[in-house]
């Protein structure tokens, strides 16, 4: 058994940087897929001299239309996910089930199945969206804890 | 010892024979439900706290999904029972709860 402390932070080496640099990458890729078709076509679109409310309803269709793939892959997935797992996933919101994935191993898939538990537990919608917004403003603690806790447990293996 | 992980702590220590889950730590100790993960992860990854998840049919006759339960170990509840304490030390509280040692009564001298 070891003691908590910031120490065991810095004992985990060179292997923590290359993992939370993965991460950040990570994020910033999925960030760039989001985005920067969006802003492309803007861009686009401002140099062919379209006009702004045209640009936007064209963009708020397509935005509505991915939602809408999303919501009925998210469905089929959801559909084909193991009986004991379909109540779980189903009521984390896409952005935490997003979160999840950022997290080593299968720590992401244990983190959103205990906070669909949860947030189906909240009273209300109110507590609910409190909840969300509490996870959320949790996220980069989480993340580095999780690869923090993951890496160590890692190098007292190899240390063994 | 941030003040997040006593609160956890104490919230286990309170039913040290009991399993608690998730939205039950967040009540008894009074943090958000977000504070609460990265606590729980690094007091099992120090191998303070055991968890476990419910078995998933009774969660599902009652209409939820299966929860999380945490759980001191034999070793983290010792551990935790004297961080905290070294914790109150720190903070000077106990000094302050402590009434102070009663001062000897002066010898009487010789009239």
């Amino acid at each position: 058994m070891r003691t908590l402390g910031r120490r065991n932070l810095r004992d985990v080496g060179p292997g923590f940087r290359i993992a939370c640099l993965w991460t950040v990458t990570r994020v910033i890729f999925a960030f760039a897929v989001v985005e920067l078709p969006f802003v492309f076509v803007g861009g686009l679109s401002t140099l062919a001299g379209v006009p702004g409310s045209v640009t936007g309803s064209v963009l708020g269709v397509t935005g509505s239309v991915l939602g809408v793939t999303s919501a009925v892959r998210g469905r089929r997935r959801r559909s084909q996910a193991p009986t004991g797992l379909r109540t779980v996933i189903s009521p984390a919101p896409k952005t935490l089930r997003f979160v999840g994935g950022l997290l080593p191993g299968d720590e992401g898939t244990a983190w959103v199945a205990e906070v669909g538990s949860c947030l189906a537990e909240a009273r209300d919608q109110s507590e609910r969206r409190r909840y969300v917004r509490s996870y959320l403003r949790n996220v980069p603690q989480l993340v580095w804890t999780s690869w923090a806790v993951r890496l160590s447990a890692s190098r007292r293996r190899e240390l063994l | 010892m941030t003040v997040g992980v006593q609160a956890v702590l104490g919230a286990l220590l309170q039913q040290p024979d009991t399993e608690l889950y998730g939205l039950e730590i967040v009540k008894a100790s009074g943090l958000e439900p977000g504070t609460i993960y990265p606590i729980l992860q690094r007091l099992r990854g120090a191998g303070w706290v055991t968890d476990r998840w419910e078995d998933p049919e009774p969660a599902h006759a009652e209409g939820r999904p299966p929860r999380r339960y945490y759980q001191l170990t034999v070793e983290g509840h010792t551990r935790a029972i004297h961080a905290l304490q070294r914790g109150r030390d720190r903070s000077g509280l106990s000094r302050l709860l402590t009434p102070p040692p009663a001062a000897p009564a002066p010898k009487a001298g010789p009239a």
